[in-house]
This record gives structure tokens, C-alpha cells and sequence, in this order.
């Protein structure tokens, strides 16, 4: 009973949360079909080709950098791994746009800081207005993702096969190419599904870098954006159709990858697991941590300390001396009558939306993997589990009119003619963190249903058999052997949230303003170097809250 | 659900309280909604003047850009009803479109009569309540003063090949305005600027980032953006253009479905009277009164040459939007 409860209301919730939001979206359309012809519009089309190579080399990228990274740290012999592994999640932290303003710093072709000193030297400037450049940034902020993914699925397999294809006269090398990496294919297919969905979708790094030449590289959710802001009742319809393409893109691209895969089976954590042994490098340690080391320094350490020098400036381009130096900026910043209520409510929105997505997210992706099919080759619980990852492949500010669509007006319910239920979500916290569960519960239920994967259900089996309940089996067996994969995905969920914006300053209203709403304030109205000190404060607060995290992870 | 619906959930025990409230002429109170692209800084400061002046009146503020506050409107008028009862933002041409549409209701505030004619809707249905200015600006250390520009017409000039920059007139209202203006004589303009090396993209701040690190030292920006860095030390220097600044009103209007218009109309007078006025002057802003006092740091609006609101090009303009659109998408994305 508290199975068919649990179930029941989870699906009950994706429906409320994401089906109907993507109903009622898809409606607009009903209501001016017209809106389709958009789809072929020249612009548009091109917006399309570029959205696909933009996510195809973010991928190439991340997958080149992340896989390598993720082995390093998760299986070898490498010094400091707990150190590295730490620095290198840092890209994920710091907001996307934020990176985009600093690389733009760094390198935009007339006189990035990077690119004084290339034409200094009499080499080209780098452009960081192009494709290339996008793909570079969210390539870099994608990276982490697919290491840790690629470390996880690596430290949690079972360490027996690798010993047998050893004693079955394999060399490490062989081993590795073999068994280890097969078996981490699972996880890091996940991971890049996501990057390819993620980049498709994404809108601040694309908007800062498609456009800052004479000839610009739009995107779909560029036009989407152009779409919506000058008309914002007629553009809603185009929004959608072009929205349609990201959704295809966003089903389709990750559905190639899952066909690369074929129909192998992968569960590797067994009642029977033995101890890993790390992979000795040997000769190549000093290269490899040559490799680990340029990657922090390009990746995190270079756009960091830009961003926390571009704070520091009383003129954004007056130069790095003395005199232009102040911490004046954090003075009247953080002096803000709103910035301290701001960031305490995005810290526990953001961490309330992160338990509650894990949640539902965990119960749909174990009903996906669980639940027998209700007829041959249909599992509704599979079907449940695929619909609770669309909205992440929808631009965030058309989800967002979406839940104002289906939830801003207020639901009255009179009893007795006395009693009054008003359901009014508009302007509350609640349309807040409900967006953030609703754009980011994919992390959770494709993170679970890998980990999943990986656990064999004779463990839960046994459980049953044992006497033991649902809940029970859940509590003692499922969820601590996915503990792991699920602080992972909490993490995933709590960290865009904190900083999200494009949903925040259509929903937020005057009593809940979120870190999103101060960002946008700064950057539409205040200075680079105001919005860059809301930056450090953020990645400042994320990064310790990720270390305490480990720590507390670690010593419990 | 049911977590959510226990607390996202409000109970009244009594009579159903009827939502909507007749306009009786009596004490405003309760609470009013004003959806508004006013600085934050110009909100907190007129607030509580608005509390003092009627206490029981509680007047809540949707802040965000024009484009956004637009946005939300618009789906919560789809979804069946909002209760905005005031709105000021920055976009004219989206008032004419509200007004065709019926979604505003006629109100005329006592100061009204003082407001330039040009920019107040003959039927009542909206009212400039603040002018913000594009004007051209320059990186006063790295263009000296020889060399800048006196008018918009000499960006389109060899000499400025590929060192300016303007907003997105497909996403910045401001920038379509500007447009707008630019192009009612034809598109010889535009078409030079883009021959001569035109970067279009972002808001009025990313112009202005690019002004000051010097990656794109000239551009087209609002005044109010000047005024607000030059007090911060940035070298940037506001040029008040030869063939006319271009005027971009910000309409106040009271919306037709307003649950509480007694103290919409209460907040209106307030806003369009002195002391809301003085508070948008001192957000950068030229206020609509003339008797408010002129941004510090700009000149006085009289001294300015401007290019005229004439009647009717406001209509002619929203008639023909998506054209205007389509034109300059396909101007940019050419050779």
C-alpha cells in the first residue's frame, strides 16, 4: 500500500509540475498554428544547424577532457586526488554567464587580456564571439560533469572482473581498455545526454557570445529570447514552436547516444563487491599530473581570478593599478537593502528544491527500474521517468511563462459557503522552487535510474525475502548504496538553482526576490564589476557548501 | 501534491471575500499592484512616502525590465487575469497595443494637464509619467575630444569604422525606439551603419561595458546608464547628438481589470505628482512634470535637440513592427 501511495503520488506531482505546464505551452500553438511557419524561416533554420554544433562540440570537449580527468581521479594512483578532484568540480559553480563574462574579459578580439598579450607577441587574437568560443565555455563549465561521472561509475564497479581478466593473463592496459572503461559507459552516457540537452537549452553563455560582432551566431534560444521580448503576446506561440525544435533536439541527440550503447546490460555492483585497487601509473604520474594541473589552471583558477579581480575595479576597463583597485563595489553590494534576504532565501529555496526534486526524482526513476511491465514492452513507469526529463530541455524563460500559464491564477475552493481555500502560488516562494524542481528534477532521475542500473535487484530481493517492507527494503538497502549517486545529484539540482535567473525575475515577486533577481538587477542596471562581486559571494558560498558536504560525507 | 497543497494553500473562514472592489471614491486601502521597470533604488524610495501619505494602502511592486514585466502580464492575462493594476515601463509602442486591445481604463491624475501633449494619450488611457534619452557616448580617454562624434549620423562616417556598438533593437525596447526613429525616413541609415562595421547586441549596460573597456569605445546608450557609471569615476562621456536624441517615454497606465482602482488612482496621483516626480529625476530620469527638477549631471531638456513624438507615428509604427523586425534581421545577418 505504501508502494501504490508513493507511486501515486509522484506521478500525481509530475503531472501537476510538468505535464500540464508543457499542455498548456503546447496550447499556444492550438491557438495560432501560424506560429509554425516560424520553423522555416531562414534565421531560424540556421539558429537550428548552430544549436547542434554547439552542442556537439561542448560535448566533443567536455567528453575529451572529463573522461581522461574522471579516470585520473577516480581510479589511478595520482597524488592529492582528494584535492584535485575538489578544484576541478569548480567550473560547475561558478554561474554560466559569469564564466562568459570573464572569458569575454579575457578574450574578446579587440583587447581581451588574453589577446593584448597574443598580438603582443605578434600571433592572432582569439574570438571569443563565435561557436568555437561558446562551445569553449560551456564545454570547460560541462567538464566536471562527465568527470565525476566517469570517477563515480568507476569507483563503484566491482573490482572481481578486473582481477579476472588479470588473472586470465590481460595486461593493465588491456584491462583498462577492455573492462574498466565498458564498464563506465553507463554513467558517462548519462552524463553526456545531459551536456548534449544542457547546451542545447542553455541561454546566458549563447547570449553574451552569439552576438558581439557585426555578423552573429544565433542560436534557437537567442531567437527564442528575441522572440518573447518584443512581443510578448504573439511571440509566446513562436517561443513555443522554436521550443519544439529544442525538445527534438534535446530527445533526439541523447537517444543517438543511448544507440551507441545497444542493449548491453550493466549492473556491476553485486552482493559480492571487492575492494578497488587503484591503477598505478608509473612512469606517466608526472604527465599526468601535468594534465590535472593545466586543466585547474585554464579552467578555474584563470576565469576565477578574473572575475574576482573585474570585482575589485571602481572603472571596468581603467586598468589594474592601485589607484583603480577598491573594495568599494563589495561595500555597495552587499550594503544592499536586499542582498542579505536575497541570498539566505536562494540558499534554502535552492536547497529545499535540491530534496525535493531528489525525492521525486529517486521514486520515479526506482518505479522505472523496478515495477514490472504493465504489458509486453510497455512500462508506463519508463514513460513517467522520460517526461520528467523535458523541461530541462526547455529554455528556462519559456518554461517559466508556462508555469504562469498553468499556475498563476488563483484556485478557490468555497466549503459550506463559509470556508475559503485560495491556492495561490503567484508571488510565493512556492512558484519559485517548484520552477527549480520542475527545470532540474532530470538531474535527479537520470543520476538515479544509472545508479540504479548498476545495483543488482537481487540485492533488494533478499531484502523482501527477508521480511522486510517497501519502505524498509528502501531505507536499509536501496537508498544507502545509492547514497552517493543521490548527494551527487542533490548537489547538481542545488548548485544551478541558487544562481538561476531567467525563471527567477518572471517569478519572483516583491517580497521574494532570489540571487537570480539581484544578478540580473546588477547586470541590467549596476556595472561587470558589481555583478562580478555577487559572483565571488556566490562561488565563494557554493564551494564552501560543497567542501562541508564532502567532509560531512566523508566522516559519516 | 499534498505537501505543497498544505502550504501553498490559504484558508478564509467567513463570507467569501469578493475579489474584485467597486471604485467608491473612498479611502484607498488595501492592496494595489504596480507592475514597473522603475530602478529598485527609485522604488524604495517612493514606498514609504506612499504608505505615509495613506496609511492602510499597501502598494505591492513587480519589478523587473519592460521586456519581462511585458512577458509575465501577458501570460497571466492568458491564463485568465492579473491583478495589475498600474503599469510603467519603458516601451510606448506597447501601450498602444494595450489600448487597441481594450486592456486599459481611461484616468486622467490631476498633474496631468503639465505633461508634454505629444506624449499623453488622447483618449486618457496612458500618460508619460518619465522620458529616459538615447544619446551617443564615448571613452573620454580614448577618443579626445577632436575626434568624437557630434550626431548618430557620423557613426555611419570611415572614421568610426568598427568601433561602435549599439543595444539589440530586437530585444532592448529602448534601441527599437530608436530604430523606429531612424528608419521613418528610410533605411539609408541603418544600411551605412551596418556597412561600416555595426555590433548590435546586449542592453544598455553591455554597451556600456564596451564603451569603457574600449572594445567598442562609441556607442549608442541611455543617458541615465552615462550618469550612474560617471558618478562611479568611469571616463565615459554622454554626447548630446546634433540630429536629435531620441526621446523613449515611459507611460504610466491604470489597467481595465483592476481589482482595487481606489488606490490604483491614489498611487497614480502620486507618481505623476511633485514628490513621485523628484524621485525619478533623482533615478537618472527626466520626469514628466516640468517643474522636477533635471538629472543631476545632464543638460536641462530644453537645451536639447530631440526628434519629436509626431501624432500618429507611434500607431504607425506598431502597425508595422514585424516588417520593421524582419527588415533589420535580415539587414544584420547580410554581407
Amino acid at each position: 500500500v505504501t508502494r501504490q501511495l508513493v507511486l501515486g503520488g509522484a506521478i500525481l506531482a509530475l503531472v501537476a509540475l510538468v505535464v500540464w505546464p508543457l499542455v498548456v505551452l503546447l496550447g499556444e500553438l492550438v491557438r495560432d498554428p501560424a506560429a509554425l511557419g516560424a520553423l522555416a524561416a531562414p534565421l531560424n533554420l540556421r539558429a537550428a544547424v548552430n544549436t547542434v554544433l554547439l552542442s556537439l562540440a561542448t560535448l566533443a570537449l567536455a567528453l575529451g577532457l572529463g573522461v581522461p580527468l574522471g579516470f585520473l581521479l577516480g581510479r589511478t594512483d595520482l597524488p592529492a586526488r582528494g584535492f584535485w578532484k575538489t578544484v576541478c568540480t569548480a567550473p560547475y559553480v561558478v554561474p554560466p554567464y559569469i564564466a562568459a563574462i570573464a572569458w569575454i574579459t579575457l578574450l574578446n578580439p579587440t583587447n581581451g587580456w588574453i589577446n593584448r598579450g597574443l598580438l603582443g607577441v605578434g600571433l592572432p587574437a582569439l574570438d571569443v564571439y563565435s561557436l568555437g568560443g561558446m562551445a569553449w565555455v560551456m564545454g570547460l563549465e560541462a567538464t566536471p560533469f562527465v568527470m565525476l561521472a566517469t570517477a563515480d561509475s568507476l569507483a563503484r564497479m566491482d573490482a572481481s572482473l578486473e582481477e579476472q581478466a588479470r588473472i586470465a593473463g590481460a595486461s593493465p592496459w588491456r584491462t583498462l581498455r577492455s573492462v574498466t572503461l565498458p564498464l563506465a559507459l553507463p554513467g558517462v552516457l548519462t552524463a553526456a545526454s545531459f551536456v548534449l540537452a544542457s547546451a542545447a537549452a542553455s541561454f546566458g553563455v549563447p547570449y553574451l557570445l552569439a552576438s558581439g560582432t557585426a555578423t552573429p551566431d544565433h542560436v534557437l534560444t537567442t531567437r527564442i529570447y528575441q522572440a518573447l521580448d518584443l512581443d510578448p503576446s504573439t511571440g509566446r506561440p513562436v517561443a513555443v514552436a522554436l521550443s519544439l525544435v529544442l525538445l527534438a533536439l534535446g530527445i533526439g541527440l541523447p537517444a543517438l547516444l543511448t544507440g551507441l550503447r545497444g542493449r548491453r546490460r550493466f549492473t556491476v555492483v553485486t552482493g559480492k563487491a571487492t575492494r578497488v585497487s587503484p591503477f598505478a601509473l608509473g612512469a606517466a604520474k608526472p604527465l599526468a599530473v601535468g594534465f590535472v594541473a593545466l586543466f585547474a589552471a585554464v579552467a578555474v583558477v584563470l576565469p576565477l581570478a578574473t572575475i574576482t579581480i573585474t570585482s575589485l575595479l571602481r572603472t571596468f576597463g581603467g586598468g589594474f593599478d592601485a589607484e583603480n583597485l577598491t573594495l568599494a563595489n563589495y561595500a555597495a553590494v552587499l550594503g544592499r537593502k536586499d542582498a542579505a534576504g536575497a541570498l539566505l532565501r536562494s540558499l534554502w529555496l535552492a536547497a529545499a528544491a535540491a530534496t525535493g526534486a531528489v525525492a521525486l526524482g529517486t521514486v520515479l526513476a526506482w518505479f522505472k527500474r523496478r515495477a514490472p511491465p504493465v504489458a509486453a514492452g510497455f512500462q508506463p513507469a519508463a514513460a513517467v521517468a522520460w517526461l520528467a526529463r523535458l523541461p530541462y530541455a526547455v529554455p528556462g524563460t519559456v518554461l517559466a511563462l508556462g508555469l504562469l500559464l498553468a499556475w498563476s491564477q488563483e484556485v478557490r475552493v468555497i466549503v459550506l459557503e463559509r470556508v475559503t481555500l485560495a491556492l495561490a502560488l503567484a508571488d510565493t516562494l512556492w512558484i519559485l522552487g517548484l520552477a527549480y524542481v520542475v527545470k532540474f528534477l532530470a538531474f535527479p532521475v537520470g543520476q538515479a535510474d544509472s545508479g540504479l542500473e548498476a545495483v543488482d535487484p537481487s540485492l533488494e530481493e533478499a531484502a523482501r525475502m527477508s521480511g522486510a517492507g517497501f519502505a524498509t527494503t528502501l531505507r536499509t538497502v536501496t537508498l544507502p548504496l545509492l547514497r552517493p549517486t543521490l548527494v551527487a545529484a542533490w548537489l547538481l539540482v542545488f548548485v544551478p538553482a541558487f544562481s538561476e535567473v531567467t525563471m527567477s525575475i518572471l517569478l519572483s515577486g516583491p517580497d521574494t526576490r532570489v540571487v537570480g533577481t539581484l544578478l540580473f538587477d546588477l547586470q541590467t542596471y549596476g556595472d561587470p564589476p558589481s555583478a562580478a562581486v555577487l559572483a565571488v559571494v556566490v562561488t565563494a558560498i557554493v564551494l564552501a557548501g560543497n567542501a562541508a558536504l564532502r567532509l560531512a560525507a566523508r566522516e559519516a | 501534491m499534498l505537501w505543497w497543497l498544505l502550504v501553498g494553500c490559504r484558508v478564509e473562514v467567513g463570507a467569501p471575500e469578493a475579489p474584485t472592489r467597486e471604485d467608491d471614491g473612498g479611502e484607498p486601502t488595501g492592496e494595489v499592484w504596480i507592475y514597473t521597470s522603475m530602478y529598485q533604488s527609485v522604488i524604495d524610495q517612493v514606498d514609504p512616502l506612499i504608505r505615509a501619505d495613506h496609511p492602510g494602502l499597501d502598494p505591492k511592486w513587480f519589478q523587473a525590465g519592460s521586456e519581462k514585466v511585458a512577458q509575465r502580464l501577458e501570460a497571466e492575462w492568458s491564463a485568465g487575469g492579473s491583478k495589475a493594476c498600474l503599469l510603467m515601463t519603458s516601451d510606448p509602442f506597447w501601450y498602444v497595443e494595450l489600448a487597441e486591445e481594450g486592456r486599459l481604463a481611461p484616468y486622467l491624475a490631476p498633474t496631468v494637464l503639465q505633461v508634454d501633449r505629444d506624449l499623453v494619450d488622447p483618449d486618457g488611457l496612458w500618460v508619460n509619467s518619465r522620458t529616459s534619452l538615447m544619446v551617443l557616448a564615448v571613452n573620454g580617454e580614448l577618443v579626445p575630444e577632436a575626434e568624437r562624434p557630434d550626431a548618430f549620423a557620423d557613426l555611419a562616417d570611415p572614421r568610426f569604422r568598427d568601433r561602435f556598438s549599439t543595444s539589440d533593437p530586437l530585444a532592448s525596447g529602448t534601441m527599437f525606439t530608436t530604430l523606429a526613429f531612424w528608419v521613418a525616413d528610410g533605411w539609408g541609415f541603418a544600411e551605412g551603419l551596418k556597412k561600416n562595421g555595426l555590433v548590435a547586441a546586449g542592453g544598455n549596460s553591455a554597451v556600456l561595458s564596451r564603451i569603457e573597456t574600449g572594445e567598442r569605445p562609441v556607442g549608442v546608450v541611455l543617458l541615465e546608464n552615462v550618469l550612474a557609471a560617471q558618478r562611479k569615476g568611469s571616463p565615459v562621456v554622454p554626447i548630446y547628438p546634433e540630429d536629435g536624441a531620441i526621446v523613449v517615454p515611459g507611460p504610466i497606465a491604470l489597467t481595465s481589470a483592476c481589482p482595487n482602482p481606489t488606490a490604483a488612482k491614489a498611487v497614480y496621483d502620486f507618481l505623476l505628482g511633485p514628490e513621485g516626480q523628484e524621485a525619478i529625476a533623482a533615478g537618472d530620469m527626466y520626469a514628466a512634470l516640468p517643474s522636477a527638477p533635471t538629472p543631476k549631471g545632464a543638460k536641462p531638456m530644453s537645451e536639447i535637440p530631440t526628434r519629436p513624438w509626431k501624432e500618429g507615428f507611434a500607431e504607425r509604427v506598431v502597425a508595422d513592427k514585424a516588417g520593421l523586425k524582419e527588415r533589420w534581421s535580415s539587414l544584420v545577418a547580410g554581407p
